[in-house]
């Protein structure tokens, strides 16, 4: 498994943490996550700059794009997710945790992320798109495939678990479906790039 | 990752022609440089468009610059073999 899809996962237990820690602190971990994530992007551009000057296999603009908004996407699934794990957590706000304002924390800190990580020049040549569409091909079926699950398992839930589900429930489930295909679309588009740049095809940029 | 079957004598050309850098290549095509990396070690195949502006680049054919690995397994799986009019 490559090393950047690992980073997700790591990134999905990153957020459920926070999202865990909320429950004992009433505290808006949001910012925890977004700082994280702000210092991420710091770290890697760093690290990119000197392996532009050393091996010739830092990551091109748009494949930067796709690592940043994994990651934040990633720490957005795992906070949601820990929500529907533990019943502890309220998904509303104001009711002993923040895990709505976390939420919007961490995608206002994907945006500064976003804007941290521009590069000059930023072209999306047709090996970009072409790795974008076998993205957005899994992407879309992970969709409709965890959409069909989830359907089909409201209309055999036994009458017992149904006032669980209340539209709100079942609006914030959504959006974590939603968030689940993106990470499969970005996981996919990770693995064909890691695919061009292992260090065994290292060599100098001006070679 | 799979193996492709056309290769490229990219590397070759581009220090025959002066040595231009992968960057500056790249730039002349309008591709990123990870895309002139992926083509020179043989692990990305270029659309048309993209082979016949890198022949316009060396001015050389399509055909100078990307060659079947193995030309006679190509001839025996492609070659048209129904009757010919001409």
């Amino acid at each position: 498994m490559p090393k950047s899809v690992l980073f997700l996962l790591c990134a999905i237990a990153f957020g459920c943490g926070l999202a865990l820690i909320s429950i004992y602190m009433a505290f808006p971990v949001g910012w925890v996550g977004g700082l994280a994530l702000i210092g991420w992007v710091l770290i890697a551009k760093r690290r990119w700059e000197d392996l532009q000057a050393t091996t010739g296999l830092e990551p091109g603009g748009p494949e930067r794009k796709v690592r940043f908004d994994a990651v934040g996407i990633a720490l957005l699934f795992g906070h949601s997710m820990a929500g529907y794990a533990f019943p502890e957590i309220d998904l509303h706000v104001g009711k002993g945790n923040f895990l709505a304002i976390d939420s919007w924390t961490m995608i206002a800190a994907m945006l500064v992320a976003s804007l941290l990580s521009r590069q000059g020049k930023n072209i999306q040549d047709e090996r970009d798109v072409a790795i974008k569409a076998r993205g957005t091909k899994a992407g879309y079926l992970a969709l409709i495939s965890i959409l069909v699950i989830f359907s089909l398992a409201l209309a055999i839930l036994p009458p017992k678990y149904i006032p669980t589900f209340s539209y709100f429930v079942i609006g914030n489930i959504q959006i974590t479906v939603i968030l689940a295909s993106l990470l499969v679309k970005f996981s996919i588009q990770l693995i064909e790039y890691t695919k061009d740049t292992e260090p065994a095809y290292a060599m100098g940029p001006d070679e | 990752m799979t193996e492709l079957l056309i290769g490229n004598c990219l590397r070759r050309l581009r220090f025959m022609r002066g040595e231009i850098t992968q960057a500056k290549l790249a730039d002349m095509v309008g591709v990123t440089r990870q895309t002139i990396v992926a083509l020179e070690t043989g692990r990305y195949a270029p659309s048309l468009e993209l082979a016949m502006k890198l022949a316009v680049v060396f001015d050389c054919s399509v055909d100078e610059l990307f060659f079947w690995k193995d030309a006679e397994q190509a001839k025996t799986d492609y070659q048209f073999k129904g009757k010919s009019y001409e």
